[in-house]
């Protein structure tokens, strides 16, 4: 980044360097990225709501958070860019 | 109808219950409330009873189950019914990794999509996914049917033995010894059966059939590890 490209360039660019397991959820001041490995090993799962987005490995971290009963609950597919713009 | 409450008692507390005081007291129906993605809800079952969770449950839920039939209103995280022996496990959302790893028997239907792995090794289930299946599904499965009326992520069916799987949509990548193979009329007849059990209306004429074409079954010596 420090190169000149976007969060998401580096990324893409990341995907060919690193090695093993890993999810990797990152923040710049105006955005949050959310990224896994290839293989998906490690757990994920994401709640959006209009008032917030939360990461977690599980949804039991999620479940006394208000309005869950109402969020899109999802899990990131394995090296798809997921991003949210503050 | 029965009630129990995952916010008034433990887990602990309710599978003791199902295994110890259900058997006895013949309780054919309950309900279990508040599962607030706890793990290991309802595992162990050995009594067919009918069970409707209410919520969202976390790892193992109704893993290793026999005879029960167990419907879950919400999402199920990792290795749901997995170990399963027999009776039905369905999940009216999604399921996460690993659903109905190694099962033995039995059905289990998930309504949305399973995640990745979905079917791993499994050993004579049947599973029915209504919407997409995650990458290395079907890994080193040996018995029963995965039926998957969306599509599939990479490496379907990697190392397959006997299992036989049905697919309505497209395969991102098949698995090393996996092969689309021509639907013969009994693999109508089995997808339009367990189409019916699983309460989905497709029709089987829209699948395909993928299966081992049984080359990694014996040592090559002059594979070099290429496959």
């Amino acid at each position: 980044m420090s190169q000149g490209d976007t969060l998401e360039e580096a990324l893409q660019k990341a995907f060919a360097e690193l090695d093993g397991f890993y999810t990797l959820l990152m923040a710049t001041a105006g955005k949050m990225v959310l990224v896994r490995d290839a293989f998906a090993c490690k757990p994920a799962i994401i709640a959006e709501t209009k008032d917030y987005v939360a990461v977690s490995s599980e949804f039991r971290s999620f479940a006394h958070l208000p309005g869950i009963h109402q969020a899109r609950l999802f899990e990131p597919v394995p090296e798809e860019i997921y991003s949210w713009n503050v | 109808m029965e009630r129990l409450d995952l916010s008034r008692l433990s887990v602990r507390e309710l599978n003791q219950y199902l295994h110890h005081e259900l058997p006895k007291n013949g309780v054919e129906e309950l309900e279990i409330l508040n599962p607030n993605g706890l793990h290991s809800i309802a595992v162990g079952l050995t009594v067919p009873v009918r069970i409707r969770v209410l919520g969202h449950t976390g790892y193992y839920l109704a893993g290793m189950n026999q005879q029960a039939e167990t419907t879950v209103h919400g999402n199920v995280g990792w290795s749901v019914a997995e170990n399963m022996m027999s009776g039905i496990v369905k999940v009216k959302g999604f399921a996460s990794e690993c659903a109905g790893a190694s099962a033995h028997g039995g059905l289990l239907v998930i309504e949305g999509s399973a995640s990745s792995r979905c079917g791993i090794s499994m050993k004579g289930v049947d599973i029915v996914v209504g919407e997409d299946v995650g990458h290395m599904s079907a890994f080193m499965a040996q018995a029963g049917h995965l039926v998957i009326c969306g599509n599939a992520g990479a490496s379907l069916g990697d190392s397959l033995y006997e299992a036989v799987l049905y697919l309505r949509g497209t395969i991102h990548s098949l698995g090393a010894d996996a092969r689309e193979e021509p639907m013969s009329e009994s693999d109508y007849g089995t997808v339009d059966a367990l189409l019916g059990k699983a309460g989905i209306n497709y029709s089987s004429k829209e699948f395909k059939r993928v299966a081992s074409a049984r080359s990694l079954y014996h040592w090559n010596a002059d594979a070099g590890q290429e496959y």
